[in-house]
């Protein structure tokens, strides 16, 4: 919440692997990007991610350049080149929630950033409080 | 979550829903300032403490009375149950609440679907309830068999 302090993608990321929950750093990038600095959106994702980081955390490193990619074309930002790496594209399918029974739903629903990586991880993730009517759509 | 669960270290921002007040009121317009006057005053965003969801609160179900956790002067803060902000969160089924679901989950020991189904008719209304019923299908399935 504080101004002085942007949560920037690479930030949150760090904090991951400094071993927080991934949805707190995430969901306070997502504050900064809707609310709290949303007239710094290009900064909020410029800076690239660490070159190395613990091998246990390359699933999270894939899932922060998509969604980077995400939120520049949903919100018609500039897109930086660090989240077209390949390297952010995972050997295997990661599906986030393990119950075979949303599988599906995870097939079906995830945008294009998350599945050309791997990742499945549905379309609710970043739904955004301050526009819960107007999400905007591609 | 953070006060009555205790989940998690901190919160980024902490949504009301404002009752008794007019918005054109000027004890409402008192009320923004100084909300604005402590961000000012702190370095912090004036979205740190909001009632920009209210209206949606609203629309969604009648918002409990809660319980009262704070009187000072003409302010009084009540804290809705844990019940109804479960209700919310399976509403909305975002990923970075499933932490909080699991959380509010253990605490009042919901165990089957049929007791989340319940909690969610009891606070939210029909329409809304139909309107999501895939997403709140999808979101009790992470959870549920």
């Amino acid at each position: 919440m504080y101004l002085n302090r942007l949560q920037t993608m690479r930030l949150s990321f760090e904090e991951i692997c400094q071993g927080q929950d991934p949805w707190i750093p995430l969901g306070n990038f997502m504050n900064d990007w809707y609310a709290y600095h949303p007239g710094r959106r290009q900064e909020l994702v410029a800076d690239p991610l660490p070159e190395t980081y613990p091998s246990a955390f390359h699933q999270w490193a894939a899932f922060c350049a998509a969604a980077a990619e995400w939120f520049c074309t949903v919100y018609h930002v500039p897109c930086p080149a660090w989240v077209h790496s390949p390297k952010y594209v995972l050997a295997e399918p990661w599906f986030t929630r393990e119950r075979e029974s949303v599988r599906q739903w995870l097939l079906e629903t995830t945008p294009e950033e998350f599945r050309q990586r791997n990742i499945f991880c549905g379309n609710r993730m970043f739904l955004n409080k301050y526009e819960i009517t107007t999400l905007p759509r591609r | 979550m953070l006060t009555q669960i205790r989940n998690r270290p901190a919160t980024r921002d902490v949504d009301v829903v404002v009752q008794g007040l007019d918005p054109q009121s000027e004890d409402y317009r008192l009320f923004k300032q100084a909300i604005a006057f402590v961000a000012h005053d702190r370095g912090a965003s004036p979205a740190w403490l909001s009632d920009n969801m209210a209206e949606f609160l609203q629309s969604i179900g009648k918002v409990p009375r809660g319980k009262r956790w704070l009187s000072q002067g003409k302010l009084e803060v009540y804290i809705p149950d844990a019940g109804y902000i479960l209700a919310l969160k399976l509403l909305s089924g975002r990923d970075k609440d499933l932490s909080d679901i699991e959380a509010l989950l253990a605490t009042l020991d919901i165990k089957h679907r049929k007791q989340a189904e319940a909690l969610l008719r009891r606070y939210i209304e029909k329409k809304t309830l139909n309107d999501n019923a895939q997403e709140i299908q999808i979101t009790l399935n992470t959870f549920f068999e």
